[in-house]
Formats: C-alpha cells, sequence, structure tokens
C-alpha cells in the first residue's frame, strides 16, 4: 500500500526548523517592525511634516530601507527553504501524477488546454517572488510550482499558528467563505459550485466536502496547479472536475452554477480582467445563484499612510503586481456594472484571527 | 550552469536553480555600501543558528526521555571518516551559500 498523498508532505526536521525560522521572521518584519515604521510615521507627522512630506521622508529613514532589505530577504529565504523541501518532494508527487494519468477510472476530470493565452501578470510576474512563477514548466512534468505554492500557504498557517496538528493543505479559507455564504443564503444547498482560480485546490475539497451532493468545479490559468489539484482530489476520494480556463472566459454554459466562490484571486488579475471576470461569474450564475470572494483587506481608504506605503512598495519589490489597483477599484461599483442589482450586490469586512479579511459578492437575481 | 544562470530559470526544474538565477539580485535598499548583502548573510546563519537550536533540542528531548546518552559522551564524541566526510559537505555548502550573499 502506497503512503497516503496527504503523508507525503513532510519537511525533514531541519527543513520544518528552517520554514519555522523563516516565519518567525516574517511575522517580526510584518508586525512590530511594521507597527515602528507607523510610530515613526505618526512622530514625522507630529513634527509638523505633513501627510506627503512625512511619508517621503519616512521611505528615506534608515529604518524603512532596514525594514525593506529584511522584508526581501525573508522573502528569498522563504523560497530557498522552501524549495528545499519541494526539490526533494517533487519527484515523488511526479510518480503520483503519472501515475494517475495512465488511470482510466477517475471519480473527476481534467481538462488541460495548451493553447490557452495567459494573460499578464500571471504570464510574465513570479507572483510573490515565486521562482519560476505559477506556470513554471508547465509543459513538463513538474509539480514544483503548486507544490512551492502549497507550502508556502502552509509555512504562513503555520506561522500564525492555525492548522497546528492539522496535515498541509487541509482546507482553511474556505471556511471563511462558506461562513459568509451562508449568511447571505441560510439553508443554502447549490446544486453545482465553480471555484474561480483554484490553483493548488486544497481549498476547492473544502467546498466539495461542505456540499457533497454538488457538482463540483474549479477553473485556474496555471496547468502546473491544475495537475496538482487534479491529483489531491482523487488522493482524496472527491469527485471535482478541473478545467484549464480564464475566469474572464470559461466556457461553461450559461446559468450552470448557482456558488461561484474566489479566494485571493482578485487581487492577482489586472484592471482589465477584474471586471472581464465579473461579467463571466454574473454570465454563470443561475437566477438566485450567488457569488462570493475573499480577498486581502487592503482597501486604500480604508488604510493608514504608512500601510499604504508598505503596500506600494510589495507591489514594487514583492511580486504585487495588482494588490493596489485592487485595492483601489470600487467592488460594488464593478459588480453593478457587470450586471448585478444594486440591491443584491456586498462588500464587507468579516474577522479572521487578530485581523480582518475582505468578502464581496452578489446574488443574482431570482428570475 | 555559471556560464548563463539567466538561462537556466526557463529550463531548470528545480526551485534551487532558480533561485540562483542573475534576475533574483537583491535591490539595494540601504544607503551604507554592501549592507544589503551583509543582511541577507546574517539572516541566514541566524536561520542555521536557529535550526541547529532546534536540532539540539530535539536531540537533548529524546536523550532525556530514552535514557540513551549523557552529557558526557556528547562532550567527548568522536565523528568517524563517514560523518566527518557529511560534515565538512555540509560546511562547504554553507560558505557556498554565504558568498553567494556577499558576492
Amino acid at each position: 500500500m502506497a503512503q497516503r498523498l496527504e503523508s507525503l508532505y513532510r519537511p525533514t526536521h531541519d527543513e520544518a526548523a528552517r520554514h519555522g525560522f523563516v516565519g518567525a521572521l516574517k511575522r517580526h518584519v510584518n508586525g512590530p517592525m511594521e507597527h515602528t515604521l507607523s510610530a515613526h510615521y505618526d512622530a514625522l507627522l507630529a513634527s509638523g511634516g505633513g501627510v506627503e512630506q512625512s511619508g517621503v521622508r519616512l521611505q528615506d529613514e534608515r529604518l524603512f530601507r532596514l525594514w525593506a532589505s529584511v522584508l526581501y530577504t525573508s522573502q528569498d529565504l522563504m523560497w530557498e527553504s522552501l524549495g528545499e523541501t519541494v526539490d526533494r518532494l517533487n519527484p515523488l508527487y511526479v510518480e503520483r501524477w503519472r501515475d494517475l494519468a495512465g488511470r482510466r477510472e477517475k471519480l473527476g476530470s481534467l481538462q488541460l488546454d495548451p493553447s490557452l493565452t495567459i494573460p499578464e501578470p500571471i504570464a510574465s510576474c513570479e507572483m510573490h517572488r515565486q521562482p519560476g512563477g505559477y506556470c513554471h514548466a508547465a509543459d513538463q512534468d513538474n509539480l514544483t510550482a503548486p507544490l512551492a505554492y502549497f507550502s508556502a500557504a502552509d509555512l504562513y498557517l503555520s506561522a500564525k499558528g492555525f492548522g497546528l496538528g492539522q496535515a498541509a493543505g487541509t482546507p482553511a479559507m474556505c471556511h471563511l467563505i462558506l461562513a459568509a455564504a451562508r449568511r447571505k443564503r441560510p439553508g443554502l444547498a447549490p446544486t453545482c459550485v465553480l471555484d474561480m482560480g483554484c490553483g493548488p485546490g486544497t481549498e476547492t475539497i473544502g467546498y466539495r466536502m461542505a456540499f457533497p451532493n454538488a457538482e463540483m468545479h474549479g477553473v485556474d490559468l496555471a496547468a502546473p496547479f491544475l495537475k496538482f489539484a487534479h491529483l489531491w482530489a482523487e488522493h482524496q476520494g472527491q469527485a471535482i472536475h478541473y478545467r484549464h480556463a480564464n475566469a474572464a472566459d470559461t466556457r461553461y454554459p450559461a446559468g450552470k452554477f448557482d456558488l461561484i466562490v474566489s479566494h485571493i484571486l482578485f487581487h492577482e488579475t489586472s484592471g482589465e480582467m477584474l471586471p472581464q471576470i465579473l461579467r463571466e461569474a454574473h454570465r454563470l450564475l443561475a437566477p438566485g445563484g450567488v457569488l462570493l470572494n475573499a480577498d486581502v483587506p487592503y482597501q486604500t481608504l480604508t488604510q493608514s499612510v504608512p500601510k499604504r506605503i508598505t503596500n506600494a512598495w510589495q507591489v514594487d519589490h514583492n511580486g504585487e503586481p495588482f494588490w493596489i489597483g485592487f485595492a483601489d477599484t470600487d467592488v460594488r461599483q464593478a459588480l453593478i456594472e457587470a450586471g448585478f442589482e444594486p440591491e443584491e450586490v456586498f462588500a464587507e469586512y468579516v474577522p479572521l484571527g487578530s485581523g480582518r479579511y475582505f468578502i464581496f459578492g452578489a446574488a443574482k437575481k431570482d428570475g | 550552469m555559471a556560464d548563463a544562470p539567466g538561462k537556466v530559470a526557463k529550463t531548470s526544474r528545480t526551485v534551487r536553480d532558480l533561485m540562483l538565477s542573475h534576475d533574483r539580485t537583491k535591490p539595494v535598499f540601504l544607503q551604507e555600501p554592501g549592507m544589503d548583502k551583509a543582511v541577507s548573510a546574517i539572516l541566514r546563519l541566524a536561520m542555521e543558528v536557529s535550526v541547529l537550536r532546534d536540532r539540539l533540542a530535539t536531540h537533548e528531548l529524546l536523550a532525556d526521555r530514552s535514557g540513551a546518552y549523557t552529557r558526557e559522551e556528547v562532550e567527548s564524541f568522536l565523528p568517524d571518516r563517514d560523518e566527518d566526510a557529511r560534515r565538512r559537505a555540509w560546511r562547504d555548502d554553507l560558505v557556498e551559500r554565504l558568498m553567494h550573499d556577499l558576492k
């Protein structure tokens, strides 16, 4: 009996210790160090610097430069230490992938489209500076891209103390979205669900488990992620249908889904793509269906000046090309322009850990 | 790999090779010359020290639990030829990575 796929992801003692150190470093940089920057900005402002000038001066301070230098290196150390685990485990996952690809009987399905045009910023940007980006080695039997993403998610959850004692890849964020879905539609029982930008499919399984009688679908631009997602689902005995497609042009029939979800899709797309994805979601929803998206809670008008400055730095130096673009988007207006009725549109913050998260979406009017 | 590091990124199968490609050179943030590289090297050393601490803590805990060996035995331990080779290889690797940060 082969080892279960879920237990294959197992950092060695020293790998886990490195991941733990990087997690601690990131907690420090994003927590106390950013708070110190914020206090420093307040002091500049109090000394009569004015908002704009204080922001400019903050970025010239040694403290800010040190924050940038440490944050940049923490990201490098993260990918390097995760890479050690990923490079060691990739051949094991590829072996499982080849076994699955040769199998006739499958619960779900995978449709890859080698001719699919990958839009920017996904095509050429290394999101979060992940080495090689999401589509690295898409034409090979190589799962380093989804494994790197998967391992980073595990590192972040562990660093925040979430998921202790749970196997890596256990669905986590879907619960936030499911709770919001149930608030919007008590007794929600969809028959067909779509996860847009499903990535490695770890959350897609969470939706499938929440609605075991529903047909479950996932779309993503990155072929390597979909291979991983398909492998992950089949090994967990979950029937999920994955399609290699742009969320703005899925080629599913109109009205097919009564629940459409996404998690951190919109801040990783572009200003041109965002309205197209919302229009496609509107087309795909059946009357009465619900669209729910969870994303970063950094809407510009709600952010302090120092937070806007550090966010802008993330865009310039940490592979977050559309973070600010998304933060500046009026998603309510974008949903209305996509065809949703104004009274059916929502955008709100929900508590998450010691912070909060942004949930937005809409219901499609019945009949 | 040393001939055309930029090209490794396109064909590499490992994260490690991608990390070493030239297009990932750290930008300059700090004004003191070379300080950004020093920050990288110091943080790498801190990471490895942290790894060692964790590993030692594991060993001490397990030794305590099982009564397998004593602190005195650790102090008087001498590596055999294979173990010595393993340790030299590990040190060489650390030095190589450190120099990559500093160069």
